[in-house]
């Protein structure tokens, strides 16, 4: 397998005592779309900052492309697109302008990198409004285009869907999801929205409290999450006392009154039911349940889970 | 010396749509035209050479000390707060922008706007000598002389700047520094305490106000001042400076806070 395009060994970033992220050692696989997963304030902005050099780490080390990042700086940024935090962009400039003073910074004299861009996140070139005047969905594209406008083979983006509606959250989704597919760009996206990082990403890191706490694809994470059958009966408890009995099922849990919960996966479904409504038991529910990313989130942060 | 170039005309692009740095340059015709309209001895003049004279040095005495200064001090915190302030910090250095660059690009810029300031005051003058049906005698010598100006003030705002850079404060703070700044470069540069130092590691060198005054005073036409003005004259006369010492003075100043400047904006987070 190739080396990863982003890996940190030990990263660690310290604002007093306060540790913001604590040994991190995240790995980036060409390609990949890598979801940082974690609560607001776990720690995936200072990460995120530190790979791109615009937070210095206490300790560790960050490489990238294969190099460390600290005096390859240069060439290393230049092949990355980011978007960190909320857009920050000139409000007495439109949208073009804008991209227009990075375009010259970043040596791009086409004018069709900018049209692209913009073209790319349904904005439109050579508009006459100012970005002040946009809204903070229009700001987000905005920033999104600045990352990908000059074709980068890394994108880092940090909460890249913030601010957007519903149909440019799909949009921006299935952007991403084609920069990766189409043109094999890697990219490290972060977000405190679980349901996006399940739909968006390869792999993925759980960050909590500045620990790293699992880095995993999404296919190891779905296999790790829990299966288990849960019935809706008349009476929970006679029911997990005939499944005891006659079908050797030792594993039923009465959940509630009315609610058994079996964490074995032998059992056959059909002749449970069965076995219920020939003992007189109404059966109104049967069903094979799966952990969500969200309750795994929940079991490996030890805590509540999140959007 | 490209990049510095490029970031230059990236600082150009940035002032599209802003109308305080535009202003800052018109506000130096303010003076003169002032003088010209309200002043009953700057309406009559006995030939096209006083005109030049008494009209350039309010150029010389009051918009350089008095809105060149503040205005160039003001500009340059709206120029260094202004990527903090717009959060676009972030941005260029993931371009990456080398910081003390950005910092010196700015610095550039506010070289031009002073140059810009005196050349605009300068061609006012020109226009109100003309104006009045004179031949502008002595004219462009003067011309240049304000140029030199502007660039002495620049330098000499420079520690102002860093300042301002140093103590990262709100624009209110700056305006403060700036102000105090101003006053004292005013009073001391017409305080003979200080206009009358020898060239050397003294404030009537190191002050942009004190220097500048021993500058360009000897270029100015006092035949036909009042005798305060001769006598004033005769006491500064063996002060005044030549060109390269003047020029040598504010290289050295402006090497040393230039990189203080670049240093201090490099150490700042963004």
């Amino acid at each position: 397998m190739s080396d990863p395009v982003i890996e940190t060994c030990g990263l660690t970033k310290k604002y007093g005592n306060q540790n913001s992220v604590s040994n991190l050692s995240i790995h980036v696989k060409k390609g990949r779309i890598y979801g940082l997963l974690g609560r607001n304030g776990a720690g995936k902005t200072t990460t995120m900052r530190m790979l791109l050099g615009l937070t210095a780490p206490s300790s560790g080390d960050v490489k990238i492309f294969g190099k460390p990042l600290r005096g390859n700086e240069k060439t290393i940024l230049s092949r990355i697109g980011s978007l960190i935090e909320s857009p920050g962009f000139y409000p007495n400039l439109t949208g073009t302008e804008n991209l227009q003073i990075f375009a010259g910074l970043r040596g791009l004299k086409d004018p069709k990198y900018i049209r692209n861009a913009l073209e790319v996140v349904s904005l439109p070139y050579r508009d006459k409004k100012l970005f002040s005047q946009y809204s903070l969905g229009m700001k987000q594209r905005l920033a999104i285009a600045l990352a990908v406008m000059h074709n980068p083979e890394l994108l880092i983006l940090d909460e890249p869907i913030n601010g957007l509606d519903p149909i440019g959250i799909a949009e921006v989704r299935g952007f991403i999801r084609e920069l990766c597919d189409n043109t094999g760009k890697t990219i490290l996206i972060s977000s405190h929205i679980l349901s996006e990082i399940s739909l968006l990403a390869d792999d993925i890191g759980i960050i909590d409290h500045g620990v790293l706490l699992e880095e995993e694809s999404l296919e190891e994470l779905e296999a790790k999450n829990g299966k288990y059958f849960r019935f809706t009966v008349s009476n929970a408890a006679l029911a997990a006392t005939l499944l005891q009995s006659r079908l050797d099922i030792q594993e039923a849990e009465v959940t509630s009154a009315n609610e058994l919960t079996v964490r074995n996966l032998q059992l056959d479904i059909g002749a449970a039911v069965r076995l219920f409504v020939d003992a007189g038991l109404s059966v109104s529910d049967a069903h094979l349940y799966e952990d969500t990313l969200e309750d795994y989130f929940k079991k490996v942060t030890g805590g509540e889970g999140i959007a | 010396m490209r990049a510095l170039l490029k970031l230059l005309r990236c600082e150009f692009a940035k002032l599209k749509r802003k109308p305080l740095f535009f202003a800052s340059v018109a506000i130096s015709a303010l003076i003169p035209l002032g003088c010209t309209l309200f002043l009953p001895e700057m309406q009559e003049f006995s030939s096209g050479a006083e005109a030049v004279d008494r009209l350039m040095s309010t150029l010389f005495q009051l918009s350089a000390y008095l809105l060149l200064m503040p205005a160039l001090v003001v500009l340059a915190s709206n120029l260094l707060f202004e990527e903090q302030d717009n959060d676009t910090l972030k941005n260029l250095m993931a371009v990456p922008v080398n910081k003390p660059a950005l910092a010196l690009a700015k610095m550039e810029l506010l070289f031009l706007f002073s140059i810009a300031f005196m050349a605009m005051g300068g061609f006012v003058n020109l226009a109100l000598v003309l104006g009045k049906g004179l031949e502008p005698v002595g004219f462009w010598q003067l011309f240049f002389v304000g140029i030199g100006q502007g660039i002495m003030m620049w330098a000499g705002a420079l520690p102002c700047v860093f300042l301002v850079v140093l103590l990262n404060r709100s624009y209110i703070i700056s305006v403060i520094i700036t102000f105090f700044y101003t006053a004292v470069n005013y009073i001391f540069g017409t305080n003979d305490l200080f206009i009358t130092q020898p060239f050397g590691f003294n404030p009537g060198t190191l002050l942009p106000g004190p220097l500048a005054f021993r500058w360009f005073y000897q270029y100015l036409d006092t035949s036909s001042s009042s005798a305060q003005m001769v006598e004033l004259l005769e006491r500064i006369s063996p002060y005044f400076v030549t060109t390269p010492q003047a020029f040598l003075v504010v290289i050295l100043e402006s090497v040393v806070f230039l990189a203080l400047i670049a240093l201090v904006y490099k150490r700042q987070g963004c």
